[in-house]
């Protein structure tokens, strides 16, 4: 079957902003599928709000619309560009609930659009829990007996039926949101009551629990004429009950007989036969651990996470392949881009071990409860490849980037054996040490794996790292002495050899191998070089080395061959940014991939060095070389050593990239672009003040505090409210303001350790615009292609608030001192490439940095499109020796378009219990969108319907404002009162409405009796909630309560009056004008010149 | 106990032993499925080899007693990264290093199965000796050198029936020549109401199809087809229907007037893409270091039905004018997902016989 001929023109649908459940691996997929098929001659058409992508380039798509993936923006693209097909299955959940909304509202049939790839009846097939049981059933393939509900009353009589514990699962949810696990019947009535709201189709599947069986997935893949393969079968180590995002997972299968994999493999293919799927599908078993018994869990019918893991984990592009098929090639038509040989029809074969490990947040959401259930809670992973179980897994331990090397964390050998216990009970991110800890106790494997429902191999895996562990402890000391005095001392350095090749074939990081010898991680690297112990390289291949392979896909690990041949092209190294978790997210795979690109264009040899599977750097075919590994010194060192770059670009890739600058450069190596020096000018606080005096650039006054009794006289100096944080941070972690004395103390005492090492800083608090500026420099000329103004005033973490290009509320003279500052700060510096500087503005138009970053923001993405401006490339080429004037730029202020461009940040909230919602200077959102438009309150319309804000042209207000607060909310309150809305207040508020003569109706607090504005909301009463906290944080505070349960009920709450002053701007807009456009990056962009 | 694989182009890879004591020779080929080893052992089709499986940890699930019944181990020897020391399955009931062990095939580990993989691949299949002590290389080699070559074995001889056996009842006939691999056959053939005999090899072949049997099913086995001890099918192909499998395809091919020839590197895989001339593509188990060489097709009366979708090679034939067809890869067996048909069903269907 060849290609259709009658296909010219594809819409494909991205999946919007990041959030917990979908996260860069659409990106990922998206844009494999977009190259896929301009491969094939196919004009492609792309609609996703999400800026920070690889996928929104415009040289990805023909045409990219960033406008809210809505079924109105969607069915005015479609009505402007005519597509023949539309591509559902590649923008994950959201892409395929908006289609098939598109499909039910008739849009597709009146402009004659077909949907691509799987058939329509297909998705509802699968997707639909009452006609996917009955497929299921009609083709003898076990279901757990379950029940779809739509009421609480039909909840509670399936569970007297079929007694608890219950699995309840909404339909049509991102990452199982909403769902969970009922183990009584109270529980079942909440976590129904909460699935009725989250489901779009108001359903929800109650579900027999098999809670301890084995978790299995197979990815599939069929075509229209109906040949299929199995791509890889995956097995998560924690049991059914654990949603598989938040599960260590490994492939292939590691503790399934042949019997039971040939079992599910046919079950899995007789599946997707049955349901007619033509692309990527993800299907979920589980198996009996004790007899030859499974049941089909469930059924994604489109590429998802475990597709692009099962991807990175086997090199075969499932995204890519999928797109062909939808465009009718067959398996068997289709090369295989791996070994450039064979066909896309055969199932690979894998000579490695995978382990994937989530990336929770709970180091941000320190209140979030971190027990794992059906609901998952990761924001991102890492993968890791080795040839033993036990090196991969402590490969991706080490690439969360989270301050551990080993399996053991922090204090843990100061819990009591009782504690160890309680916490193998209880599932949570930190289960893997707790096993770990349990072993270490002398806690038997048969028990661990009794409590745990974890299969005892990979309890003895965890072991044989503890007891290495152990011998290395017991040998520390010959270790040192060997380090010490590298003469050769008979049989005993052959015995040391020996034992360091195991270790370090099993996965020891040097550091803690030094650790445990007592000498520093360098001397241990000299000692274990010398012993000629060195990480051999290998090919991902598809094929397990049955063909040669032509992707130069590798990963490390301790055995004889290496067969990574390295070229004598001048080559350079970019580090990638690790997993996706808040603060730092799918922006530095942008920039990294851009800055691979440069490389290439400017004839380099691109290398990079990642871990994450969802990402599109991680992609085969994204740079000349690509090495999956762990972003530590150890890890990055070994392949600089043996690639011999020129140097390495550590400026693109997050926090965490910047942070391996410094040691690798004491280490030897070379960093390209701005100087390390630089770096540690910019990020240390003292040197970085005395600069900036020198310079006469005013900053928010601060002191860092090293001890808890300085920490209160640098705040009595300054006068509160004072803004504090730990030192390095990243993503504002755990960054407050606090108001008052006791508050400082108690930030001071749960927040942050301080310690001479690690001090405190105290800034001065200054209540004014926040503005942000990308800029590139040469050292000598600084670009500055535009002024970010933040929506909501300072004190809102720059990630999480609301931001307009170009700036709305600056005068000249504001804009000319940033530009002005900006250049002199750079070139004091002596940047080569970017940095990013946040500024306030206060009221008198004095203008302060908050603080500079050597590196890439997580605005140059939003940036880069907007203005056109490739200020990856730029900064790139500049590290690499270019100037701006030899690339055709020069130094100051670019222009600004005639259109207006928001960002929009966009939270998880609903997947994490117990996090207060509250806007503050630590950072909380997961994502982004943008909106884009000739008219700003018209982009800000945009960017909050694509944020998932439903903007009610009416309706009832919940307000309850903090008393700072009243003067001001006063004025917006009646705006909103002027354009219809009534109000139901707290006492406080509703005595400060009447005084304005505006009726409301008074409500009590929670706590308080009923009906309280817990009632209100849960009651479906209220359509908006403004609430501005008087202190956050508290989940047994009120504020906090009812916040959440805004949250949990999907209604928006507003906890900064700047974002409803945005709000109340949009609607006014939106009384006046009618339609609002959806339009294309690339007029925005053509419009410019 | 520390031991060696060495190859006969001299290649040495360093491990450790496990399993029996005792030295094991054979040709050294490759297997790159990622579960299914005891079912590799115990496969007629490998006898005389030392297998390396190209997935480094082996062993996980142990030995399942209840999927051993009446099978032994025919691999003299097993190549692995990593054996599991405590594997965890239920049905398991001994290690795989203690089932070695007892029935005395060597296991070599700890050694760079993948540096070894791409030897075997660029070199392809050669002899090789697992040992314990190689402080004389040279006469090892020496020794490893004089060793016959698999051309020069018949292992047939080992793993086929002796005598003649009635297998099952039924009102048709079908028979069954044994070079090994019966058993596969003879699982395709209990939904059907027919009546099997299975001969051995070497039993003349005037007799086996005397009384007109409805099919004569030539099956799978070890070693070189040029060794394997069989009259002359040539006799025969003209009188009878005839189907072929694995070395029984290549053994009908050569009657035929076709040749084999020796594959650079082999098929050793359960997942090997086949694609059907003019049809569907479907993924197989294959076994094969042999192959129809397609170029000798031309003359004869066969016709290619089947491709490895991998490398073109030939996996299944057809004879133009006379009811005779074969294929290279191996029969489906347990559980089997949509497309994955057995062929010698579809043939006894074409020949009226019905499941």
């Amino acid at each position: 079957m060849p290609k259709r001929k009658d296909l010219q023109r594809v819409l494909v649908i991205g999946s919007g902003p990041i959030v917990i459940g979908q996260a860069a691996e659409f990106d990922y997929a998206g844009t494999q599928a977009c190259k896929s098929l301009q491969e094939e001659g196919i004009e492609v058409i792309l609609m996703n709000s999400n800026p920070a992508t690889i996928m929104t380039d415009v040289h990805i798509a023909h045409r990219v619309y960033m406008d809210p993936l809505t079924v109105e923006f969607a069915a005015q693209v479609i009505e402007k560009e005519r597509p023949q097909g539309l591509l559902p299955t590649l923008g994950g959940q959201t892409g395929l609930n908006l289609a098939v909304r598109l499909a039910e509202a008739g849009v597709l049939d009146k402009y004659g659009v077909e949907l691509l790839g799987t058939p329509l009846e297909a998705i509802q097939q699968a997707e639909d829990r009452d006609k996917f049981k009955a497929t299921m059933q009609a083709i003898g393939e076990p279901v757990p007996e379950s029940a779809i509900v739509t009421s609480l009353d039909e909840a509670r009589r399936f569970a007297e039926e079929i007694g608890l514990p219950i699995i309840v699962r909404p339909a049509f949810t991102l990452g199982g949101s909403g769902g969970g696990m009922a183990h009584t019947m109270d529980e079942l009535m909440e976590i129904v009551g909460r699935g009725l709201k989250n489901s779009p189709i108001r359903q929800v599947l109650l579900e027999r629990s098999v809670a301890g069986w084995k978790e299995i997935e197979y990815e599939v893949i069929r075509d229209g004429a109906g040949n299929a393969i199995t791509v890889c079968n995956m097995e998560n180590i924690d049991p059914i009950g654990i949603h598989t995002g938040d599960s260590i997972v490994v492939a292939p299968c590691q503790t399934l007989s042949n019997l039971e994999t040939q079992m599910l493999r046919a079950a899995s293919l007789r599946i997707i036969e049955t349901l007619g799927i033509e692309g990527g599908c993800n299907i979920q078993f589980a198996l009996n651990p004790q007899a030859l018994e499974y049941y089909v869990i469930e059924v994604n019918p489109r590429v998802s996470r475990s597709s692009a893991l099962a991807s990175k984990a086997t090199g075969y592009p499932i995204a890519k392949v999928s797109a062909k098929i939808a465009i009718g090639l067959r398996l068997d038509e289709i090369d295989n881009s791996v070994t450039g040989k064979t066909k896309a029809f055969f199932e690979p074969t894998m000579d490695y071990v995978v382990v994937k490990v989530p990336r929770w947040p709970f180091d941000k959401f320190v209140t979030a409860d971190r027990v794992l259930g059906t609901q998952m809670k990761a924001t991102g992973e890492v993968m890791a490849i080795d040839r033993t179980f036990e090196r991969a897994l402590l490969k991706a331990v080490r690439s969360l980037d989270i301050g551990i090397a080993s399996l053991r964390l922090k204090g843990m050998e100061t819990w009591s054996d009782e504690q160890v216990r309680r916490r193998l009970e209880v599932a949570t991110d930190e289960r893997l040490f707790v096993i770990a800890e349990a072993l270490r106790r002398g806690v038997s494997r048969e028990e661990i794996a009794k409590i745990t429902k974890v299969d005892s191999f990979f309890i003895q895996k965890v072991g044989n790292i503890v007891e290495l562990e152990k011998r290395a402890g017991m040998l520390g000391s010959a270790l040192r002495d060997l380090a010490a005095d590298a003469q050769p001392i008979g049989e005993e350095r052959a015995y040391l050899y020996e034992f360091l090749s195991m270790a370090k074939r099993y996965g020891l990081a040097d550091g803690v191998l030094a650790q445990l010898a007592g000498i520093s991680e360098g001397e241990f690297r000299a000692l274990r070089k010398e012993l000629g112990i060195i990480p051999v390289y290998k090919k991902v291949d598809t094929c397990a080395g049955e063909f040669e392979a032509a992707t130069p896909y590798y990963y490390s690990t301790y055995e004889q061959e290496d067969e990574a041949e390295v070229s004598a092209r001048p080559k350079v190294v970019v580090l990638g940014s690790g997993p996706i978790r808040i603060g730092q997210g799918v922006e530095f795979d942008y920039c990294s991939v851009h800055s691979v690109w440069a490389l290439r264009e400017a004839g380099y040899e691109s290398v990079i060095i990642n871990n994450n599977p969802e990402t599109v750097s991680t992609d085969f075919d994204t740079s000349d070389r690509l090495y999956f590994e762990p972003l530590t010194v150890e890890d990055v060192l070994a392949i600089v050593e043996k690639e011999k770059p020129l140097g390495v670009i550590a400026q693109f890739g997050g926090q965490t990239a910047i942070n391996l600058a410094g040691p690798l450069a004491q280490a030897g190596v070379a960093i390209l672009g701005t100087s390390v020096e630089a770096i540690d000018l910019a990020e240390d606080r003292e040197k970085f003040e005395q600069l900036l005096s020198r310079l006469g650039i005013l900053q928010t006054e601060g002191r860092a505090a090293h001890s808890v009794a300085e920490a209160s006289g640098i705040a009595m100096k300054l006068g509160f409210p004072v803004l504090v944080r730990p030192s390095y941070v990243l993503g504002g972690r755990a960054m407050e303001i606090v108001y008052n004395e006791a508050e400082l103390l108690e930030y001071m005492k749960n927040a942050v350790e301080v310690s001479p090492e690690h001090p405190v800083l105290v800034d001065r608090y200054v209540n004014g615009r926040e503005v942000e500026v990308d800029a590139v420099a040469d050292g000598e000329e600084v670009l500055i292609p535009g002024i970010m103004e933040h929506i909501e005033r300072a004190g809102v973490h720059s990630g999480d608030s609301m931001a307009v290009f170009p700036p709305q509320n600056l005068t000249q003279a504001e804009i000319d001192t940033i530009v002005a500052n900006t250049t002199v700060i750079a070139r004091a510096l002596g940047v080569k490439g970017i940095l990013n500087i946040q500024y306030v503005v206060d009221d008198e138009g004095r203008v302060y940095v908050i603080e500079v970053n050597p590196r890439a923001s997580r605005t140059v993405p939003f940036m880069s499109k907007i203005t056109g401006i490739p200020l990856v490339s730029l900064a790139t080429k500049i590290a690499m020796g270019s100037t701006l004037r030899e690339l055709g730029y020069q130094g100051g202020l670019v222009p600004s378009p005639p259109f207006a461009s928001v960002k929009v940040p966009v939270f998880s909230f609903e997947k994490l219990g117990d996090v207060d919602v509250f806007l503050s200077p630590e950072m909380k959102s997961t994502g982004e969108v943008i909106g884009m438009d000739e008219d700003y309150s018209l982009s800000l319309y945009k960017g909050l319907v694509a944020a998932g804000y439903s903007v009610p042209s009416h309706g009832v207000i919940l307000a309850t404002l903090a008393d700072k607060d009243k003067e001001e909310g006063l004025a917006l309150l009646k705006g909103f009162a002027d354009l219809g809305f009534s109000f139901i207040a707290t006492r406080g508020t509703a005595a400060l409405l009447a005084e304005a003569h505006i009726s409301a109706q008074v409500v009590n607090k929670i706590g308080e009796s009923s009906p309280n504005t817990l009632d209100i909301i849960r009651e479906g009463k209220v359509d908006l909630v403004i609430n501005t906290p008087t202190k956050g944080k508290i989940p047994q505070r009120s504020g906090f309560k009812m916040r959440r349960a805004a949250v949990e009920f999907r209604i928006p709450c507003l906890t900064s009056l700047d974002t409803a002053w945005a709000l109340l701007q949009v609607l006014k807009a939106r009384q006046k004008k009618g339609e609002v456009e959806a339009r294309p990056l690339n007029s925005y962009l053509s419009s410019q010149d | 106990m520390k031991g060696f694989l060495v190859l006969e182009d001299g290649e040495v890879y360093v491990g450790t032993t496990i399993g029996a004591p005792n030295d094991a020779w054979g040709e050294v080929v490759f297997h790159t499925a990622v579960t299914g080893y005891q079912d590799i052992l115990t496969d007629p089709a490998y006898r005389g080899q030392i297998v390396v499986l190209t997935y480094p940890l082996v062993g996980n699930y142990g030995i399942d007693p209840t999927e051993l019944v009446e099978k032994q181990p025919h691999v003299r020897g097993l190549v692995v990264k990593e054996f599991c020391v405590f594997p965890h399955n239920w049905r398991s009931q001994e290690s795989l290093a203690s089932f070695l062990r007892r029935s005395g095939v060597v296991g070599l580990q700890g050694l760079d199965t993948r540096a070894l993989t791409r030897h075997l691949r660029d070199k392809g299949p050669m002899r090789g000796i697992i040992t314990h002590n190689i402080d004389n290389l040279a006469a090892v080699l020496e020794r490893l050198r004089r060793l016959p070559i698999l051309e020069e074995q018949n292992l047939v001889a080992e793993v086929a029936t002796k005598h003649p056996y009635a297998a099952q009842e039924g009102a048709r006939q079908v028979n069954v020549i044994d070079l090994g691999g019966a058993a596969e056959i003879l699982a395709a053939l209990k939904d059907f109401p027919v009546g099997v005999t299975v001969f051995p090899p070497t039993y003349p072949l005037e007799e086996v199809v005397r009384h007109n049997p409805s099919l004569t099913v030539i099956s799978n086995g070890p070693g070189a087809p040029g060794a394997a001890p069989i009259g002359d099918l040539a006799q025969i192909m003209a009188k009878t229907p005839l189907f072929g499998v694995g070395l029984g395809h290549q053994l009908l091919a050569m009657a035929a007037g076709a040749k084999v020839v020796k594959m650079a590197r082999g098929h050793r895989g359960h997942n090997l893409p086949v694609k059907e001339e003019g049809g569907s593509v479907f993924i197989s188990r294959q076994s094969h270091g042999y192959v129809v060489d397609e170029g000798s097709l031309a003359g004869t009366d066969l016709a290619i039905t089947h491709r490895n979708l991998n490398d073109g090679t030939v996996e299944g034939l057809r004879h133009r004018r006379l009811p005779v067809a074969s294929v290279q890869y191996r029969l489906p067996i347990g559980h089997r997902a949509p497309g994955e048909e057995n062929p010698l069903c579809r043939f006894l269907h074409e020949l009226g016989i019905s499941s």
